[in-house]
Parts: C-alpha cells; structure tokens; sequence
C-alpha cells in the first residue's frame, strides 16, 4: 500500500444517531489533510476510529506501517500514529521532564532531544506541572510531544482549537517545520481561515458525510474563493 | 510493555495510597503515645481500638473508590486518550491494573494492621473482654489467617470496580445486547464480593436463614474480627490457620468469580472500549 | 517574503508571482541560493507541497535551475532577468487599473489620477 492512510465507506452509529457515514478518502505520504467541518460533524469519530478508540464501526481502514505491513485500527497499527487529541491527554500533575520519560518509555520513534530542545525553546522548565502552565502553554507542550515523534502518521484534533494566535502561528510553525517527505498529517478544524494555507487537501463534513474534497489550490480556483468562504457558502445552504 | 505499564499505574496509584497509609500509622502512633499519657491505658486503647475499625472500613471504601476513580480516568476520562492509544494490549493493561491494586490492596491492609497493633500494644485483652459477634472472647492478632481472606476480598473488589466501570460506559454508549451481558457479569462480581466477606465473618453459612445483621456484621465488624477474632465453630471446608479459620469452599467461589468476571471484563473492554 | 496570501486564490500562483518579483526587483540577486523548500514554507506559512510546485514551475520557466546535490539558484542568465523585469510595469499596471476598477474608478479617468500624483506627488479626493 502507498498511503499511509486508506478509508473506505467508513460508517459509525450510536444506537438510531448517524455519526458518520460513506467516509472515503486517503492520505499519501507527504501530505497534510485537513478534515474541515463544525463541532459534531464527524471529524473527531473519524479520529477515533484511527486511534482504535471506537471499535463498533462499518467500512475498512488501513494505516500503513513499515512497510510492507498494513494493519487496521488497534495496538500494531498505533506504533506508527502520534495522536493529539482535542482535550489535553497527558495527566496535568506530570511535570514536563514526566511526560518526555512517559514518551519515551513507550515510544521507540520518540526524539527525546528534540522534545527537550522544544521545551527550551518555549523557555518551559523541565520540573514545571502541566496544570501550572496557561492554556496555551499546556497545548504547546502537548504538540511538542507529538510532533517529537518520528511517525508515519500524525493526526491532530483541533490543534489551533482554544488558543490564542500567536500560540496558533507556533504551532502552525512547528507543524510545517516537522513535516516529513514519507509521513503524513491529517488534522482537523472548524477554524479554517487560519490553517487553510497549510493544506494540501481539503474534507469537508457535514453531519457525518462528506459534501466536498480536493485539493486546496484546485478548489480556490474552481470555486474563486478561499476554503474558509466555500466552508460558509457550503454550511450557509445546509 | 508490561513493566513500563505497571510503572506507571503504580505512581498513579500511589499518589494517593502512600499518604493514606502512612496516615494510618501516623494515627496508630499516636495512639500508642497517648495511650502512654493516659490514666487507663487499657480502656484508652480499647475506645481507640472501636473507633479505629469502624474507621478502617471508611478507609477500605475510600480506597475502594479512589481505586475505581484512578481506572475510570484512566480508560475513559481524558487520558484514556493517551492510555488507550498506546502500543498497549488491553490484556497488558487490565493485568497490570490488577496487579497495581492488589499490591495497594495489601499495602493498605498492612499499614492498618500495623496501625492496630500499635493501638493495641497497650491493651491486655483477657481483663479487657471485647467480646466479637459470635460471643467469643478475642485475643490475639493474627496475620496469616487473613492474608487469605483478604486476598479474595481485594482481588473481586478490583473486579468489581472495573466492572463497575465498564458497566457506566456500556450504558452510555448505548448497546443492548452488551448492556444486558454486562448487568449479568456484574451478579457475578457482586456474589463474589458478597462471598469474600461473608467468608471474613464466617456468616455464610447462616443465609439459608434470613439474617440481616450478617451485612452490619461482616462490613462494620469486618475490621475487629479479621485483626482479632478467631472464627469459632469447626465445619467442613474450615481451615484452622493460626487463630483463625480459613473457608476454602468460599475463598475458592470467590476466586473463581472473580476470574470469570475478569474475563468477561476484558472481553467487553477488548471489543467495545469506547471514550465518549 | 514572508507574507500574508490571498486564500481567495490558488497559493502557489501567489508564491509563483512573488518569488518573479522578487528576481525581479533584485530581492533575489542572480545566481543567489534558493533556501530550501522546507525552510521557504515555514517562512511563508504555507504548505510545503504547494511551496515545491511553485519552485518547480520556476525552474520550468527558466527563472530558477536545480544543481542536483546542491539545491536551487536564481538564474544567471541576465537576459531572462531583463524580460522579466520588463514584463513588471506591464504585470503592475494591469493590477492597479484592475484594482481601480474595483474601487468603483471609471476606466477613463484612471489616468488622470496617475498624472496628478506624478506631477503634484499626490493626489486630491474625486
């Protein structure tokens, strides 16, 4: 398989309530995807079942690993994946010296020295409590400990979510630095004005299905409007 | 992975357990000092003695609770996201969970019991005569026997919890079928604890006739009777150890409940793990 | 460099049109190294993909070229560079009636304004 990531009619349903449905798309090496919709669209089901997090799901998805190994959503498969949530996942009473050892501990691909360097950078000292940083610092170091992982597969939820824009342009920033010919990133947003340039394709979702993709440039110029403009005309006639 | 698991789910779990228990001792302590002090040290340690189980069974539900806690916010609060994304098997991480609580489990049980013994050094309990719930005199304090029992009753209590747990997300998430299987489980769970305790306070075997003191007696005097009381009365299954009597009939339905409910937990946890 | 695009319009015609200009106008003196695709993207905010396409429609119209090992150069050739400064007064001026027009400026009196601000070095309201 050349993707890192292959989705197939992927359906996901609570009980009678669709959370998604008819999912396809792909992710080739190299690329940053952005899944674009508002709250409670989709983007964060579709997150899950990746992670291996929703089990009870229709439809096939296959992450890539060394090659040639393919594998489905699970243990095997999450090796490869660095995974930022939407809420912050590392426990708030780790100081930040914790959390690099908790990385490393679990992860062989985890860049220790670059997760240190960008702790410096952000002038975080290393015997600080999570819960004792601001919001934005918090976000900051969780990215840090995602991006310090050499994966094949990154998936970021609403990483410029609740913060603040000059947090918003760091992250961007370490977002493209880390970027890698032979990985992959697909994250997601509702705020699109902000992050659509660093896009190679776009996904939009509506109540769990897909209503429009491709690439970024290619939609500008079909539609003469930017992304975030399609996104409110698209939305505007729901 | 196991060990780095288990690291990490003994910190989690210490945080709480280390001061719990050496809180214990603490009060132990002082109690043995001011027992010292005190005119009647006798009485002083026998008033400390009665309070002191009635506050190990409080301790016991606050670990019990703070055991569930730790596991509900490790599965399915926040970082669950990070524990459940790990290149982790959940086998791998259910097995180390029991093993962290289990371990907790004792440490509590020790730090009481030595917070007991140092309360009790000061009582001579044959002028003392605390009398237990069966009529006997108790005397002694005797560790082997309720290792055992305490076994079984930590180890289904853990089971319990994670049922518990799965049990809250089952019924969120919403599944029949699993719903249904999950409440099924959950008797089992509940027999087993229910057996484990009764197996403590030797009141088993009084079911057949409805005694509903046997709940206050095997919760609320669960902590005198275990550090203190022999069980009396030979039967078939009992096993003299020490002081004290062991039920192996009833240590052994413990534990194989709690076995099959730790299997069918990690069957529903395998298959239908979900974070809301 | 460094700047805001216009999301309204594919990206890397915008990158295409800056990078041009800057050759043009020196920026990007001739021979001079090209910073890496990754280093350009970072810097630019933009996707490093779309940064790559827009290089290498540079070098398919001859105003960059690639040294295999090495990375890429603005080209030497002052010629290339001569034609393409010419073509900016063209590229400008076609942009500014455009954006006259857009502010609602009849085409015939455009150039009335540009007279005025060349000879007064401003120009009045209406």
């Amino acid at each position: 398989m050349d993707n890192i990531l292959e989705i197939t009619d992927l359906g996901k349903r609570y009980g009678r309530m669709v959370a998604v449905e008819g999912v396809r798309f792909s992710l080739a090496p190299g690329k940053i995807l952005g899944l674009l919709g508002p709250n409670g669209s989709g983007k964060t089901t579709i997150m899950k079942v990746i992670m291996g997090l929703l089990t009870d799901y229709t439809g096939e998805v296959r992450i890539a690993g060394a090659p040639p190994e393919v594998h489905p959503p699970g243990v095997a498969a999450n090796r490869y994946i660095s995974y930022l949530p939407d809420a912050g996942h590392i426990p708030t009473w780790f100081t930040t010296e914790q959390a690099i050892r908790f990385f490393a501990d679990f992860y062989t691909d985890f860049d220790e020295a670059k997760a240190g360097e960008m702790l410096d950078a952000m002038k975080i000292p290393r015997h600080k409590r999570v819960k004792a940083l601001s919001r934005g610092m918090q976000e900051k170091v969780q990215l840090a400990m995602v991006m310090a992982r050499r994966a094949k597969l990154y998936i970021l939820d609403e990483p410029i979510g609740a913060v603040d824009p000059a947090s918003r342009d760091f992250i961007l920033n370490t977002l493209l630095a880390h970027y890698a010919e032979d990985s992959a990133i697909l994250l997601s947003s509702h705020i699109i004005a902000d992050i659509e340039s660093v896009l190679d394709e776009a996904v939009f979702l509506r109540e769990g299905k897909i209503c429009m993709m491709g690439e970024a440039d290619a939609l500008r110029q079909e539609r003469g409007m930017s992304l975030d403009q399609i996104f409110r005309e698209v939305f505007r006639n729901a | 992975m196991l060990r780095k698991q288990l690291k990490y789910d003994f910190i989690f779990a210490a945080r709480f357990f280390l001061g719990m228990g050496a809180a214990g001792i603490g009060l132990g302590l002082l109690v043995f000092i001011m027992g010292g002090l005190s005119q009647s040290p006798a009485n002083f340690s026998l008033g400390a003695m009665q309070l002191m189980s009635t506050a190990w069974t409080v301790a016991l539900a606050m670990s019990v609770a703070q055991i569930y806690q730790l596991y509900s916010r490790q599965f399915f609060g926040e970082v669950g996201h990070l524990m459940l994304t790990l290149p982790v098997g959940r086998g791998v991480q259910l097995l180390s969970k029991y093993l962290v609580a289990l371990f907790w489990s004792f440490y509590i049980f020790a730090t009481m019991f030595l917070s007991l013994r140092l309360m009790a050094a000061r009582s001579e309990s044959s002028s003392v005569g605390i009398t237990g719930p069966g009529g006997e005199v108790l005397t002694g304090i005797n560790l082997a026997g309720p290792l055992m029992q305490f076994a079984a009753l930590a180890f289904s209590a853990v089971a319990i919890l994670f049922l518990i747990v799965t049990l809250a997300n089952c019924t969120l998430g919403g599944w029949r079928v699993h719903t249904i299987i999950a409440w099924l489980v959950g008797g089992l769970y509940f027999a087993a604890f229910v057996w484990a305790i009764a197996a403590i306070s030797g009141r088993a075997r009084e079911w057949v006739t409805v005694d509903t003191s046997f709940v206050h007696d095997g919760v609320v005097h669960m902590g005198m009777r275990t550090f203190l009381a022999p069980t009396i009365g030979a039967d078939i299954g009992r096993v003299p150890l020490g002081d004290m009597y062991v039920d192996v009939y009833l240590i052994a339905a413990a534990l194989a409940f709690g076995l099959a409910a730790a299997g069918a937990t990690h069957w529903l946890l395998r298959k239908k793990i979900t974070l809301a | 460099m460094k700047a805001d695009f216009d999301n309204n319009l594919p990206i890397y015609q915008q990158i295409v049109e800056r990078l041009k200009s800057a050759i043009a106008k020196g920026e990007l003196a001739p021979g001079e190294k090209v910073p890496a695709v990754r280093e350009l993207a970072v810097l630019c905010k933009v996707n490093p993909n779309t940064m790559q396409r827009a290089l290498a429609r540079l070098e398919e119209m001859g105003y960059v070229f690639s040294e295999r090992t090495s990375g890429r150069y603005v080209t030497r050739d002052e010629s290339v560079i001569a034609r393409l400064r010419a073509e900016l007064p063209a590229a400008l001026t076609g942009d500014y009636v455009r954006a006259m027009g857009d502010a609602g400026v009849e085409a015939s009196r455009v150039a009335a304004y540009v007279e005025e601000y060349i000879k007064e070095g401003r120009v009045s309201h209406g």
